[in-house]
């Protein structure tokens, strides 16, 4: 893996999302080539009590897409004032981790900056647990940014 | 939250420690670093233990392990700091004796220098968790309120 390619910085406008990439740019040499990428995940891939959802029409993935794009432009905008040399990506995929990790295979990532909420009850299971599945798939090093 | 002091690295000489050494400047940047190695004291002697009971009919005091675990440690972090400073990092050496769990110790040791990212290996010394992502560094991911760079192993395993 290249030393010099570009920091995958994760971004799902959470406020953790947003101290990552604020912390990132603290920590990390200013002007390094960043990629904010954002995973949204297809309806149909989150159980409800494992009853699967009926498919849905092509309408709501526009809308979910238009959504992530928003919410990447954010975290690019919040890339660029962190210092970052930035360009944004837009991820269909679940599960989040999976994607985050074959985003940062395709791009040759040389590192992967994910906030985290550590230890807070359902919130950890649910969100702190993308932070730790992503350190743990990752054959990258991976900054861990609590929130 | 992060501290203001220097990042603090933790070190077992493993080739997943050597490896997050050799990353953690080219990552983080010069920060100014601490090389961390955990050693395990043994405690006052329990003559009702068989170790205890050799070590006291050898006639060598604990007190007396206890200094060359020690050193043994400070030798370790030493061997760290000197693969930091060929990865441009300056670091200083720290043998921290085990408080608790290995976890806790590098938790206090945060705490005590006001860390500002603490760094881990994702695979430690125990080839038993090679399958998980190391109980160590999934705990202190877990515990800590300070920025974590978790590095994996060198993709050939081999020594750096």
């Amino acid at each position: 893996m290249a030393a010099d390619g570009p920091v995958l910085l994760c971004y799902d406008g959470s406020p953790f999302a947003r101290a990552a990439i604020a912390e990132a740019g603290r920590q990390l040499a200013p002007g390094r080539r960043a990629l904010v990428v954002t995973v949204w995940q297809p309806l149909e891939s989150i159980p409800f009590y494992g009853a699967p959802l009926a498919p849905v029409g092509p309408d709501v993935d526009q809308g979910l897409t238009a959504e992530a794009e928003g919410t990447a432009r954010e975290g690019l905008e919040l890339a660029r004032a962190a210092g970052f040399d930035a360009e944004a990506v837009v991820e269909r995929g679940a599960p989040t981790w999976q994607s985050i990790v074959q985003v940062a295979d395709d791009r040759d990532a040389s590192l992967i900056v994910i906030g985290s909420h550590g230890r807070r009850g359902i919130e950890y299971a649910l969100l702190g647990s993308v932070a730790t599945a992503v350190a743990h798939h990752s054959k990258r090093p991976v900054l861990i940014v609590r929130g | 939250m992060a501290g203001t002091g220097p990042i603090l690295i933790a070190y077992d000489g493993s080739a997943g420690a050597r490896e997050a050494i050799a990353r953690a400047g080219q990552i983080l940047g010069d920060h100014g670093a601490i090389v961390l190695t955990v050693f395990e004291p043994i405690g006052p002697p329990d003559p009702s233990h068989p170790i205890d009971a050799i070590l006291s009919a050898i006639g060598t005091p604990p007190e007396e392990f206890n200094r060359e675990a020690e050193r043994l440690a400070r030798e370790t972090a030493e061997d760290g700091c000197r693969r930091a400073a060929a990865a441009g990092v300056d670091a200083s050496p720290r043998a921290e004796p085990l408080r608790d769990s290995v976890v806790r110790t590098i938790l206090d040791a945060a705490e005590a220098t006001d860390a500002c990212a603490v760094v881990v290996g994702s695979r430690g010394r125990s080839p038993a968790r090679e399958l998980l992502l190391g109980s160590v560094s999934a705990a202190v991911a877990r515990a800590t309120e300070r920025p974590l760079l978790v590095v994996p192993p060198p993709k050939d395993g081999a020594s750096a």
